[in-house]
């Protein structure tokens, strides 16, 4: 016959022990050397029945030890201070008596202690001591449910190995699946139930040709495309390059097989790192700010015109570091091949056609021209849109002289069709324009309905400009301006927390979990809690709310001392003898002979001895129940075998 | 404290759940009380377990009178209060009084009477004197009546009306006793012989006294009366009562809780008083409606006292 709780107080000085070895060689060396000391001290303790320093004396060594590592604890030091607690609070608890509640806390901060061990050093050693410490803990909350129901049941050997392998089963059975989705969680780039779905099929946003007038509408895509960590930067840098069309067939522009050679020069202007976290999706072009000038992490190709192809290898989620320079224009000192640039569709309106003469009288300079065309295209008053938008064969035309309005495809195609015309070479960049800044994760996220394209112009002496057709649009302002109101900060805190779990979990990897960590703490390091003294008062007066509250909830709670006392005797007992407080249809007197303490007979005689006479209790009745309380139990402790 | 005579009752208490009534201390508790309270009570249990030896053992032991009553269908008033005789001698008649005129009255299987000499019963014990041709004879004092009745016999028999159990203070059963116990009395057989030898362990002025420090000595507090008042209320509110208990039966609940808490050693009433009288005392006083007739009346009175909390400050 083995006692079911002397077998649990075992269990629990071995999870205790699995939780500090792993970390004593990282604890301070008081804490290292209390730990045995305490632990002797329980098991003998245990052997007397005695605990001296329930209460007060431990509750002192927690807060003491608490203020002590609290001073410590610093971003550059987080670790340290709060294991060596742990290990302070489970010494702790081995001295004291062991309660179903003790033991409860002494397997959570043994869990804890050992994980922290991860902190200092992870070796695979790590992993004996968790299996052993998870089946220890299995085992002993299994006997916790037997100890509960009867404090002093002892099982036969037969009984005990059944507990034991009932309860070793659970972890065990828990094992494989743990491995399994182990196995299987990280990898996935996808939502697992998603799988079947081929990403990136969108019907509206990036897109590798400009085909304006094939559909009468587009729709607002909100599904992020991708999100780029970087500084915060002012709204007219934020051309985010993908592609570059060069070549008109029909009304549809595409991107030439035809691999141009074409020597630029480092454009000049602010260099911006950038790193960009692509949804996954089909597209092979790799997003950056306007002008990228390297993209590292991802094996790319990259073309004259700063197109950056990802080579084709696998369709997970990447992550790739981009350079940019800011900047409008991209010079091009040897020149180019002006007449790929100038190639016009085989079909120009005779209206367009008639506009030429405008933009070429006087044989101007590039600059010049682009001028005209620019001056002609503001005059003419267009209006962006996505919705009513023609179908026609030529879009620019209908565009141009009929509708009038249009969203960036048309304006952009237009405008490099009158360039072209104006005999000013020009191409079309396909991306995206915006984004929205995320504060908390310190990156932009641009959401599909931001794809955009623009236009590069070739100035002699300059090189590429950009010019944005869409922003001559005379509702230009109104359709570009988001609003910052509450819903959009709780999209960005969300849209932050997807993030980081992308980060730190689906694209699990160490090395980037590390250097997470480096920069939170870098992040973390430059906060400053600069207070703005116009929010004192309103801070004071929330101070003052809060005291008042609770000040009203304690007073109500409590109003007379009498209350108070029987409040604070009926929690003693519940706690020495687990007889439950709110058992509301029972006297106390009942109470007192449910416990074979005369403290609580005491009590009870003088308490009722007031309150059924319709007296209040007196000054020194009040003192005196207040000692009573104090020595509920310690007859109990005292003679434990008392109760039996 | 001024608990007069409590060491005597309890004496008598333990002397005769100890010696003479084993395994019936609780209806001798209970028979403590309703003479201190000055009420009656009625033994509801089958014949043989000891009813009419526990009346005559409590006669005994408090030294008072005893009379018997043995119930029967052609059994008249006259039999129990008295009647007047033609003394030839002194020619005049002259008034033999019955057996209600002891201090302690066993009426045995009450429901065997006829309902109009069981009225003149109650009265009897409700008014405390007899009118018998139109003089009224007072009867002695303490007076206790100890009436029994066999619930399981129903040929034959006139049960109380609950107008009429309302009078008494108490019901209660006995109860076979444990089993070592029994087999213990089984062994030394019936001790009828042993009470007729039992000599008296306190006076009839110390019932009085016992009896005057219950009633004046026992402090009731407003907050014990809220809580019986609340029980009484809760009663009478109760979808299965159809009548809850009286204001007569709360006076009996208020008076016995006074006589438990001084049998208690305490000079005031607490709620575990009211608790442990409740049943008692109140249970038999519960008029249930048609559809919950077969409830156990004492467990549904329980049912109702733990929904109720008890006033702790």
């Amino acid at each position: 016959m083995v006692p079911v709780s002397s077998l649990i107080t075992v269990l629990a000085y071995a999870v205790a022990a699995l939780g500090y070895l792993p970390v004593a060689p990282h604890v301070d060396l008081a804490v290292r050397l209390a730990f045995p000391l305490a632990f002797a001290a329980g098991i003998f303790l245990d052997r007397k029945g005695k605990y001296p320093f329930t209460g007060i004396p431990s509750t002192v060594v927690t807060v003491i030890f608490f203020v002590v590592y609290f001073m410590q604890l610093s971003m550059a030091n987080p670790a340290a201070p709060v294991v060596n607690f742990f290990v302070v609070l489970l010494s702790v608890r081995l001295v004291n008596e062991k309660t179903p509640r003790n033991l409860l806390q002494i397997f959570a901060l043994a869990l804890f202690a050992l994980a922290g061990s991860s902190l200092f050093s992870l070796s695979a050693v790590f992993l004996v001591y968790l299996f052993l410490q998870l089946g220890l803990i299995a085992v002993s909350l299994v006997l916790l449910t037997f100890h509960s129901v009867d404090a002093r049941l002892r099982l036969t050997r037969r009984s005990l190995a059944r507990v034991i392998g009932v309860a070793l089963a659970m972890p065990a059975a828990s094992v494989p699946l743990l491995l399994i989705f182990f196995v299987i969680l990280p990898r996935t780039q996808y939502p697992l139930l998603n799988f079947l779905n081929v990403p990136g099929e969108r019907a509206t946003g990036f897109s590798d040709r400009v085909e304006p007038g094939k559909a009468s509408s587009i729709g607002d895509v909100k599904t992020v495309a991708f999100r780029a960590e970087c500084e915060q930067l002012g709204r007219n840098d934020l051309y985010w390059r993908g592609i570059v069309f060069d070549t008109i067939s029909g009304a549809t522009w595409v991107r030439s097989g035809k691999r141009l050679v074409e020597v630029s020069a480092t454009p000049r202007g602010k260099t911006i790192r950038q790193v960009v976290y692509p949804e996954p999706s089909r597209n092979s072009y790799l997003l950056a700010l306007d002008v990228p000038l390297q993209i590292d992490g991802v094996r790319a190709s990259q073309d004259a015109d700063f197109t950056f192809t990802r080579r084709p290898s696998g369709s997970g989620r990447i992550r790739y570091e981009a350079r940019s320079v800011l900047t409008g224009a991209i010079p091009v000192p040897r020149g180019i091949d002006r007449s790929h640039y100038l190639r016009l569709p085989g079909r120009v309106s005779a209206r367009i056609a008639a506009l030429t003469g405008e933009f070429t009288v006087g044989s101007p300079t590039d600059e010049e021209r682009l001028n005209r065309v620019e001056t002609w295209f503001r005059r003419q008053g267009f209006r962006y849109a996505t919705s009513g938008l023609p179908v026609t064969a030529d879009p620019v035309d209908t565009f141009l002289f009929v509708r009038r309005t249009g969203h960036c495809e048309f304006f952009a195609s237009s405008f490099a069709t009158l360039l072209r015309l104006a005999g000013v070479p020009a191409r079309l960049v396909g991306g995206y324009y915006g984004g929205d800044y995320n504060d908390v994760g310190g990156y932009y996220a641009v959401t599909e309905d931001r794809a955009h394209v623009w236009v590069e112009a070739f100035v002699k002496g300059r090189g590429w400009v950009r010019v944005d057709p869409s922003s001559f649009a005379s509702n230009f302002d109104r359709t570009t301006t988001s609003s910052r109101g509450f819903a959009t900060k709780i999209t960005a805190l969300l849209d932050s927390f997807t993030w980081y779990w992308n980060q730190a979990v689906i694209t699990y990897d160490l090395q980037k979990q590390v250097d997470f960590i480096r920069r939170a703490n870098r992040q973390f390091k430059g906060l400053s809690l600069a207070l703005d003294p116009r929010l004192l008062p309103q801070a004071l007066a929330l101070a003052a709310v809060l005291t008042l509250s609770v000040w009203w909830i304690t007073a109500r709670s409590g109003r007379t001392p009498e209350e108070r006392i029987l409040r604070s005797f009926l929690a003693r007992v519940e706690k020495v003898y687990g007889i439950p407080r709110n058992h509301r249809s029972r006297g106390l007197h009942e109470l007192a002979h449910m416990v074979d303490d005369s403290a609580v007979a005491i009590f009870v005689d003088i308490w009722g001895g007031a309150i059924y006479r319709d007296r209040r209790l007196s000054r020194e009745e009040c003192r005196q129940l207040k000692q009573i309380i104090n020595t509920i139990g310690d007859g109990r402790r005292k003679e434990p075998g008392k109760q039996g | 404290m001024n608990l007069a005579k409590r060491a005597e009752m309890l004496h008598v208490i333990d002397t005769l759940a100890t010696h003479y009534l084993k395994g019936k201390v609780r209806a001798v508790r209970l028979s403590v009380i309703a003479l201190l309270s000055g009420g009656h009570i009625l033994l509801e249990d089958i014949p043989g377990l000891g009813k009419t030896t526990l009346a005559l053992a409590l006669a005994k032991a408090l030294g008072l009178s005893f009379g018997r009553v043995q119930c029967t269908s052609d059994l008249l008033p006259t039999d129990i209060t008295g009647l007047s005789i033609f003394n030839r001698e002194e020619s005049r008649f002259t008034f033999v009084s019955g057996p209600i005129f002891n201090n302690v009255v066993l009426v045995d299987e009450i429901n065997r009477a006829m309902p109009k000499t069981q009225s003149a019963l109650l009265e009897a014990m409700e008014e405390r004197k007899v009118t018998v041709e139109g003089t009224t004879h007072h009867l002695p004092g303490p007076f206790l009546v100890i009436a029994t009745q066999n619930p399981v016999e129903q040929v034959g028999t006139y049960p109380l009306p609950e107008s009429q159990l309302d009078r008494f203070m108490v019901r209660s059963g006995i109860g076979y006793p444990p089993d070592i116990i029994e087999k213990a009395i089984i062994k030394g057989g019936s001790i009828r012989d042993g009470i007729q030898s039992l000599e008296p362990l306190v006076s009839a002025n110390d019932i009085a006294e016992a009896q005057r420090a219950v009633k004046e000595g026992v402090y009731l507090s407003d907050t014990v009366v809220d809580y019986l008042y609340t029980i009484v209320a809760a009663t009478r509110n109760h979808p299965a009562i159809s009548s809850g208990i009286s204001t007569r039966g709360a006076i009996g609940m208020a008076e016995t809780a006074k006589a438990h808490a001084y049998l208690e050693g305490r000079d005031y009433v607490i709620p575990e008083d009211v608790k442990a009288i409740a049943v008692p005392v109140g249970a038999h006083r519960l008029i249930l409606t048609m559809e919950n007739e077969n409830l156990d009346k004492g467990e549904l009175l329980n049912a109702v006292l733990n929904a109720i909390p008890v006033p702790l400050a």
